[in-house]
């Protein structure tokens, strides 16, 4: 008559079991002893039940037209390297767009026309400009932390191994630097500081990119990488420029 | 539109930004599912499903014609979920097992009545486990998901959560034991016992 088993299996064994993790030597004892334990088999026989069950969880489906959202969402942030859009950056500096709009913010501001309602009875004209000035800069500073969203992807993507990814990108980075100088002051005199944080934030990492070499090192790179990781970076300047866009600034 | 995937991969290499397009078209809604498995949230898996075909664009030269489209994709899409986990971790409350002990005796998630009939049985038994996946910790459902559905090894989990091997486990074990502690009432219908 054989021994009664006194040591019966864990929950634990049993699972690396059913996943086929542990050596041979351990599926095998374990094979051994679920052929003489009766508790041992029930037990493994719910663990199995419990584990199929999860599979029967229903799957997800994503929002109606999400293959085509998705399309729209990255096609903006992919690289461009059309010949007429290097020209067309030739031609109209990103940075004199930014600079006229900065300038047209402050002046805004200042006068109070912006971020005031205008009293009652205002002429139709004076609300017009200032929906107007209002959906202007709003498109502008969603722009700005888009390219600068795109540059960061870019720099935590880019593969060092099939070509250094900064070479070509220092007087981007340059040209936002000096935008996103314009549009943090801005957000500072309009006491948004959640912006103006982001904006300084992302500020220092492209001050590096802009008097960096154009060889960046490997460990430059990895050292730059794990800046943007550690300030959440992308996923702060993705957030903000979500909000600026449902909800206006 | 491309007839293949290894036909829109290869003129997307070459710049074709509608070949690419493609792929997008073709895989998002795969790449949804899979990430949604991990993060459970709608918002913040578009966000990584985003991340991945930016990632997959960037990488293309490295992807080699004999490999298969879909696997090199769900790769890069599990590694951005996990990058999205790490930075979601860091605003999750530490695991207490205080808490987890309390949470498995009081029932966290709350009873119904099993129905006999089998298809109901089954719709309620899929919709508790999406509840529980749900309320298992970042680490534990993203350890579980990996191993379970992704079929990924405890030691490739560990390397790619950054977690050693026995922290892997238990994570593993731990979302195990939640989940046959939510299906208990369902006893019947899938076999539930109480855990040692």
């Amino acid at each position: 008559m054989p021994e009664p088993l006194t040591n019966h299996l864990t929950d634990e064994e049993l699972l690396l079991d059913f996943y086929a993790e542990g050596t041979a030597a351990d599926r095998a004892r374990v094979r051994a002893h679920l052929e003489q334990c009766q508790e041992c088999r029930a037990l493994d026989r719910d663990l199995r039940a419990v584990l199929t069950a999860v599979d029967t969880a229903p799957v997800t489906e994503p929002p109606s037209g999400f293959e085509r959202d998705m399309w729209a969402r990255i096609e903006p942030l992919l690289p461009v390297r059309h010949a007429w859009y290097t020209r067309w950056n030739a031609m109209v500096p990103r940075l004199a767009i930014a600079a006229s709009i900065g300038v047209l913010l402050v002046a805004a501001f200042t006068a109070g026309r912006i971020w005031e309602r205008p009293p009652a009875g205002s002429s139709a004209r004076g609300v017009d400009e200032q929906n107007l000035n209002e959906r202007l800069l709003r498109a502008e500073v969603e722009d700005h932390l888009e390219r600068s969203q795109r540059m960061l992807v870019e720099l935590v993507n880019a593969d060092y191994e099939i070509g250094a990814p900064i070479a070509g990108d220092r007087a981007r980075a340059a040209d936002l630097v000096a935008a996103g100088r314009l549009y943090r002051r801005s957000a500072e005199q309009m006491g948004d500081s959640e912006i103006g944080v982001l904006l300084e934030d992302l500020e220092r990492v492209l001050v590096e990119v802009a008097n960096g070499p154009a060889d960046i090192a490997p460990h430059d790179l990895t050292r730059l990488r794990q800046r943007i990781d550690d300030q959440d970076l992308v996923f702060r300047v993705r957030v903000v420029a979500r909000e600026i866009r449902e909800r206006g600034w | 539109m491309h007839e293949s995937d290894e036909a829109a991969v290869a003129e997307a290499k070459k710049g074709d930004r509608e070949a690419f397009r493609t792929l997008v078209e073709r895989h998002s809604r795969y790449l949804f599912q899979i990430v949604y498995r991990v993060t459970r949230n709608t918002e913040d898996t578009q966000d990584v499903v985003q991340d991945t075909w930016l990632k997959a664009h960037a990488q293309l030269g490295r992807f080699e014609a004999r490999a298969n489209v879909r696997t090199w994709l769900t790769r890069i899409a599990i590694n951005c979920a996990i990058d999205h986990l790490r930075v979601t971790r860091r605003r999750e409350p530490a695991y207490d097992p205080a808490t987890f002990e309390q949470e498995l005796t009081s029932g966290w998630i709350e009873t119904t009545d099993a129905k006999p009939d089998r298809l109901v049985l089954a719709g309620e038994i899929g919709a508790r486990v999406d509840q529980t996946l749900m309320r298992l910790t970042t680490l534990e459902r993203a350890a579980f998901t990996l191993r379970h559905i992704e079929g990924m090894s405890i030691s490739e989990i560990g390397t790619a959560l950054g977690l050693n091997t026995s922290a892997t486990k238990h994570s593993i074990f731990r979302a195990v034991r939640k989940m046959r502690a939510a299906l208990a009432p369902f006893k019947e219908g899938v076999g539930c016992c109480q855990s040692r």
